[in-house]
């Protein structure tokens, strides 16, 4: 499947991108180089994570980008926790997501992605506002997670793909160093053809989607790339980027009353700034996306990541790295709880959470997704 | 002692109150507190009736439309205090509220520090502190923004009854200030609704105090030398324990959206309140649309000293009070006409020759004009008054105290403290006699001396039923620990669930019989009754037990008896407005008293009681366990026998030592009902929701979902996706522990009954946490 991917990104890399087509060669296995990745990241992260970030949104035939290909957790974690088809399987939106979509006169050949989630890690959602149309509910950003096909594959091949496996670990996870993770976020524009218009002029990044709503009903609609949290396994502690779309103040907001523009606190840090300003240039389709910045260490900096618009609120106590190695199981307690309780409040860990900690549980190498897993019943 | 020992730092502002009022109604019993449940019965008897079949569709509806005094029952609209209230929206003024509680900045209104003092004739107000901000702070929620206080009802129907919870007080900030990390919630003191004839709920003031021992404390910068100071005298003086911050809040005013906030402005009070029904209406369909309307009251306190022996929450130092002996004084009311009305409590230090007053509660006042935008308040010129010491009968007045003195000026200036320079002969004199304030004639006696003063450290517990817990009474003798001193302890409650009323004893009446004319009602108007025991103490009729005897006069002292009906207590307490006078709590080492009520029934009573004695520190242990849900408040008497007064006014209960509990109900079956519901349908695909419809949101969130809308915005109780994806967060924030003192507990009442509890931990742990395993729960989950 990879060379599949590679095949076509080769024959699609334009002119602009020509400096990049080695870089973006195989990229997901690092150009089949591993060390001499980790010394060009450990150089510039901040360099590399936009060079990521350019091959995934290369396009593919003019209708898709290179990440759309990856595969979604819904077809990953299926509902009733059976073997999920292979990851190259053909696959095709619900038929009444196209009814609908044709009637709104959605270009239906495109793919459609399921933005199955609208809640953050925090259990709260991130309302749009601001110069987002009113509409008669509130309207939340929503999500959707992708995998690699290394990451699907050790997921199948250790059969976690359901809690049933994930009950059954005797040992830790450890995904291969190949191992890609995509986290976004999405304005919902759904039919609401002016406000597609104001986003599309903004630069975000379009695609067809649906979701299912708390009535059981299928949405169909547009949706505009707000966020983009980029994890790879390049050191064992994986590697944690985050980019967003420099307008996102202007279409969602806060959860104070009255409401605020939301805001990223926490970066750009200086160094993407830097990479910012230098691949903005370069690649005017992604010039309003920023790097806000890079983890890969756990005493290094910046301490704090995190987007506006996936952990909003709590982005003054945000740590991708610290949050992620909390994610473990337990068969008697479940998944971790990183909602920690201090000072009588909740804080969520921006330090290594001690082993200790973890005692009774089997460590999921920092992969939450798989806490999306359903029971075989 | 206390704040009234120097040095003094003060600091005045503005504090917001944001409480939920779907569940604060003042009017209409929509919540049946005593079980943590909607108000079943009395829906049932609306037209149309609201169901739990229907409720969905019909109860927020109600809630934002005006009722009408037709429309309700008549056990509602003849409740003597609900004369006058009606119509009445039930959502109130703030549906959306959040309990929030903290300090006003914003545009011109400022709460800050504004000076202080190292001793009496020494006004600072050029020290770096001042000019700076205090604030109220509340727990982390997820980062490092504040968040504020939160004041929560413990007892919706009592006076001493709300509980202020908050993480720390922060006076200045990080470069100078000083950081005061909670130790002790606060409780409202001193709240004296006597003043409500005046203008309202407007001229209703209270007291809260805290102290924080200096591991809770943290000094930031050096370079004010009134902190210095303060750090200084704390360290050096063995007898002082920590820091004491007390402030009163008073002149409150309602509907100030866009003056003292961003909110859209409101009008909740007059009998159009369409647009505030649509507003609400707009908010319950979309949660972007939800707004605050808090309300508002000015602030005065201070910062100072907390010494050994002195109460933590509670106003300590000699008190003064208006007995029932006591002349009430004249004012006008803001309809103009002359009211009397009792002074409030003063707090007396004598330090050397300088006796130091806190009458930050003691003085009436007002508006200047309660129609501009941010009103001003004024006191009353009383003229001037006579400070003086009684001992035997026989007044000598040591200071005169002048209006130019307890003005608004110097209130504002001094957060209500005033230090009187007198004799030597005369402090004298003070330490041996008591402290009495009286009219400039010298014998017209507005305040005395309340020699003995009880404090319940706890106050405002929660207890479940079954469950049993330990209080600390703090006694004081003239300001003092008082040391072997003997006193008596029982438990009163309302008879009402709508809004603040009057108290009667708790007692034993397992066959429900007992009954007294509760109120009367003479041509429209309801009066309350309040029966009296027939005779003062009548003697141990055995080891342990107490009886009262003889035979009762008329209850009702009607003009016109022909057109007085007479409402027995039986009657409403059977009806869903309501609440048993049961027992609520056994106490450890109770003893049993009888008597009979002053009426023609000559109605028996039997009520609880323990003595205690303080040992040599001046506290005493007072263990109770919860027997029946409710809302007891625990009143302490220092007679030599146990006479507890059958009932009284809550205009009355500022002056007393009240501590209410609560006594959370509990059902034992509940977990056990849920774990076999569990059991018979774990291997459905559909468990999940199986699960939440039967279970989680009907029989523990519901309640909370109709009393709570703000949830709406962060967790709709209703929503189990929702719920779900914040399981991390619910299962701290249900937790015992939160419930005791975070600001962020859930829900924020913690009326969370200890059954609810666990059903709800053993879903979010067993359940969701593990993605409802197809798997059978046993019964220790």
């Amino acid at each position: 499947m990879i060379k599949r991917l590679t095949q076509c990104l080769s024959l699609s890399l334009m002119a602009t991108t020509a400096a990049y087509a080695d870089q973006c060669d195989n990229f997901l296995r690092f150009g089949n180089d591993i060390e001499q990745t980790r010394t060009h990241f450990q150089q510039t992260p901040e360099k590399i994570a936009w060079q990521w970030f350019v091959c995934l949104n290369q396009e593919q035939g003019g209708r898709i980008r290179y990440w759309e290909q990856l595969l979604p957790t819904s077809r990953v974690y299926l509902k009733n926790g059976a073997t999920p088809e292979p990851f190259d399987s053909q696959w095709s939106a619900p038929q009444a997501v196209l009814d609908q979509a044709k009637a709104m006169g959605m270009d239906v050949s495109r793919v459609f992605h399921n933005l199955d989630a609208d809640l953050q890690v925090d259990g709260l959602p991130l309302e749009m506002g601001g110069d987002s149309p009113k509409t008669p509910s509130a309207t939340f950003v929503r999500y959707q997670l992708l995998m690699s096909e290394d990451t699907f594959n050790y997921i199948v091949d250790k059969k976690v793909y359901n809690v049933n496996g994930q009950a059954a670990l005797t040992a830790p996870l450890k995904f291969p160093s190949s191992a890609w993770e995509l986290k976004t976020s999405w304005l919902w524009i759904g039919d609401n053809k002016p406000f597609l218009s104001l986003l599309k002029n903004d630069q975000y990044y379009i695609i067809n989607a649906y979701y299912l709503d708390q009535n059981g009903q299928y949405q169909a609609g547009y949706a505009a790339l707000s966020g983009m949290h980029v994890i790879n396994k390049l050191f064992d502690d994986w590697v944690w980027i985050t980019f967003e779309n420099q307008n996102n103040h202007k279409y969602t907001i806060d959860n104070q009353m009255p409401a605020n523009p939301m805001v990223n606190i926490t970066g750009p840090t200086p160094d993407a700034k830097v990479q910012n300003s230098s691949f903005q240039r370069e690649y005017p389709m992604l010039g309003e996306y920023e790097l806000i910045g890079v983890q890969y260490r756990f005493d290094g900096e910046p301490k704090l990541l995190a987007s506006s618009q996936m952990e909003s609120a709590f982005q003054s106590r945000s740590s991708c790295i610290d949050c992620h190695h909390t994610a473990a199981y337990s068969k008697e307690d479940g998944y971790y709880n990183f909602a920690h309780k201090e000072q009588g409040g909740i804080l969520y860990p921006i330090d290594k959470t001690p082993d200790s900690a973890f005692a009774g549980y089997q460590m999921l190498d920092f992969v939450w997704s798989l806490k999306r897993a359903q029971w075989r019943r | 002692m206390s704040i009234l020992n120097f040095p003094r730092v003060f600091f005045n502002g503005k504090m917001r109150w944001n409480p939920p009022t779907a569940n604060n109604n003042d009017v209409l019993p929509v919540y049946d507190a005593v079980n943590v449940d909607l108000n079943w019965p009395f829906f049932a008897d609306l037209n149309p009736p609201i169901t739990p079949d229907n409720v969905e569709q019909t109860l927020q509806p109600w809630q934002i439309k005006m009722a009408q005094a037709q429309d309700l029952p008549d056990y509602v609209i003849n409740v003597p205090s609900n004369s006058g209230n009606l119509p009445i929206m039930p959502a109130e003024w703030d549906l959306f509220g959040d309990n929030a509680c903290d300090l006003v900045d914003y545009k011109q209104t400022h709460s800050r520090i504004i000076g202080g003092q190292t001793a009496s004739n020494n006004y600072i107000d050029d020290d770096p502190l001042v000019g700076l901000d205090f604030q109220i702070l509340g727990n982390p929620f997820g980062g490092t923004e504040p968040t504020p206080g939160r004041f929560v009802d413990i007892s919706p129907w009592e006076n001493t009854f709300t509980a202020l919870y908050f993480d720390k007080i922060l006076l200045g900030n990080q470069d100078t200030g000083i950081e005061l990390n909670r130790q002790y919630r606060m409780l409202d003191r001193m709240l004296n609704f006597n003043w409500g004839a005046i203008n309202g709920l407007t001229t209703v003031t209270t007291t809260w105090q805290s102290c924080f021992s200096p591991e809770n404390i943290r000094w930031f910068g050096s370079n004010s030398a009134l902190l210095n100071t303060l750090k200084q005298q704390m360290e050096s003086d063995p007898e002082v324990q920590g820091l004491m911050v007390r402030f009163s809040t008073f002149l409150t005013f309602y509907d100030k959206n866009g003056i003292f906030n961003d909110y859209p402005p409101v009008t909740s009070r007059g009998s159009d309140q369409s647009k505030l029904s649509a507003m609400y209406k707009l908010a319950l369909e979309n949660s972007s649309e939800i707004f605050f309307n808090p309300a508002y009251s000015n602030v005065a306190g201070t910062l100072g000293l907390w010494r050994k022996g002195e109460f933590p929450t509670a106003p300590c130092d000699r008190r003064l009070i208006c007995g029932p002996d006591q002349t009430q004084v004249k004012v006008k009311s803001q309809r103009g006409s002359d009211v009397a009305v009792p002074l409030g409590v003063t707090l007396a230090q004598l330090q050397g020759t300088n006796l130091a007053l806190d009458v930050s509660n003691t003085f009436p006042f007002n508006a200047i004009d309660p129609n501009v935008d941010i009103p001003e308040p004024f006191k009353f010129d009383l003229g001037t008054l006579s400070v003086g010491v009684n001992l035997s009968g026989s007044y000598t007045e040591i200071a005169e105290l002048k209006f130019d003195q307890y003005n608004q000026q110097m209130f504002d200036r001094y957060s209500g403290l005033i230090d009187l320079s007198i004799s030597p002969e005369h402090a004298t004199l003070a330490e041996r006699g008591e402290l009495q304030l009286r009219q400039a004639d010298k014998t017209t006696v507005l305040l005395d001396e309340q020699l003995y003063v009880a404090e319940i450290v706890q106050s405002g517990t929660f207890v479940d039923v079954g469950e049993r817990t330990m209080l600390d009474v703090m006694v004081q003798y003239k300001g003092k620990p008082a040391p072997n001193t003997s006193f008596w302890v029982a438990q009163y409650s309302n008879a009402y669930n709508i809004t603040t009323s009057d108290y009667y004893l708790n007692f034993d009446d397992p066959q429900h019989t007992t009954d007294f004319v509760l109120y009367t009602i003479t041509n429209g108007t309801s009066s309350a009754n309040l029966p009296k025991f027939a005779d003062a103490y009548a003697g141990a009729s055995s080891p342990g037990q107490y009886s009262r005897t003889k035979s009762a006069a008329t209850i009702v002292d009607a003009q016109d008896s022909s057109s007085t009906t007479e409402v027995s207590y039986r009657e409403v307490a059977s009806s869903p407005v309501g609440i048993m006078l049961d027992t609520n709590v056994a106490f450890d080492g109770e003893q049993l008293v009888k008597g009979v009520l002053d009426n023609e029934q000559k109605t028996p009573i039997t009520y609880r009681t323990v003595k205690l004695t303080t040992g040599a520190d001046g506290t005493a242990k007072l263990g109770l366990s919860g027997e029946k849900p409710g809302f007891p408040a625990l009143k302490i008497s220092f007679a030599a026998e146990p006479e507890f007064a059958f009932s009284f006014s809550y205009t009355q209960a500022y002056i007393d030592f009240m501590a209410p509990i609560r006594v959370l109900p509990n059902d034992p079956t509940l977990v056990d009902d849920f774990i076999n519901y569990w059991n018979g349908i774990y291997l459905k695909e559909d468990a999940a929701e199986l699960i939440w419809q039967a279970f989680i949101y009907p029989k523990v969130l519901r309640v909370f979902y109709y009393l709570y809308p703000i949830m709406d915005k962060y967790m709709p109780l209703d929503q189990r996706h929702r719920i779900e994806g914040a399981v991390d967060q619910l299962i701290t924030l249900i937790s015992t522990e939160y419930r005791e003192e975070s600001t962020l507990a859930m829900p924020i009442t913690r009326d969370l009954p200890a059954s609810s509890r666990a059903v709800l931990e053993l879903w979010a742990n067993k359940l969701v946490k593990r993605n409802y395993p197809p798997m059978p729960l046993s019964s220790g989950g």
